[in-house]
């Protein structure tokens, strides 16, 4: 598989994005741009199935030498997702807790290593994923205001 | 059985778009050859409200050479034509008969 230098969705995942104007022929090796949370741009309040599918116009046939480059719609399979309440899991408080930790452990302090900024990118949007009273407790309790090098969008989900 | 789709969500726009390359153009449905191929991290399909639910996403051509992907980060803020959009539909369960 190859992986187009781009962080993903909208440059996410605390990637950058310097190459993206860059063109990738395609092939039958896939061109992948890694994984990304579907929670950013999508928020799902209400248990069900639900149906994803995307679609986009980033491909062409023309060559960069032509005047004009018409673009081609290309949508993809269907992906089902099924969404479960259980406020259990949602509302344990170990499971904030559990986060927490980790964020506690890995992430705070004035000299957080940088091999640890994509892991505390991900448990910071667990945390705020979670969006529940303790996850808040936590996203308070954490927030110091400063820019440590991933987006831990803890402010954003004080504010709500 | 009766399922009746509600459009939740449409177009989440997740990025920035093509430069000279559709502008103000409708784009052209692409043929069969070249494929979106949309899954989740694991191939899982169930998750709890709250939790983390990762995608990826990835372009494949059964014709080498034919296509091109062509990156526009940041150039065409405000564009029309959205780089990638994601399109939500909720299945509902069909509602009890009443005699």
């Amino acid at each position: 598989m190859l992986n187009a230098p781009c962080g993903g969705i909208g440059g996410g995942l605390g990637s950058g994005c310097g190459d993206c104007d860059a063109e990738y022929p395609l092939t039958e090796t896939a061109l992948s741009f890694g994984v990304v949370p579907l929670n950013t741009h999508v928020t799902f309040r209400t248990p069900g199935t639900y149906t994803c599918e995307a679609s986009s116009a980033v491909i062409t046939t023309a060559s960069r030498d032509e005047k004009i480059r018409p673009a081609l719609l290309v949508n993809s399979n269907p992906v089902s997702l099924t969404i479960v309440n259980d406020p259990g899991w949602a509302h344990s408080a170990a499971l904030a807790y559990a986060y927490a930790d980790a964020y506690e452990k890995l992430c705070r302090g004035d000299e957080v290593a940088e091999h640890h900024f994509l892991q505390c990118s991900d448990v910071a949007r667990r945390i705020t994923y979670l969006d529940t009273a303790d996850s808040l407790a936590v996203e308070v309790k954490f927030f110091d205001g400063r820019n440590h090098g991933w987006e831990n969008g803890f402010w954003d989900a004080i504010q709500l | 059985m009766r399922m009746q789709n509600v459009v939740l969500t449409t177009a989440v726009v997740l990025s920035v778009l093509l430069s000279s390359f559709a502008q103000n153009a409708r784009p052209i449905p692409a043929p069969t050859d070249v494929v979106l191929k949309l899954g989740t991290e694991g191939d899982a399909h169930q998750f709890h409200l709250g939790e983390l639910i990762p995608v990826k996403f990835s372009y494949i051509a059964k014709t080498p050479g034919k296509y091109v992907w062509v990156g526009q980060s940041g150039k065409r803020r405000g564009a029309v034509t959205p780089n990638l959009v994601l399109t939500f539909s909720r299945a509902r369960q069909p509602e009890p008969r009443t005699s």
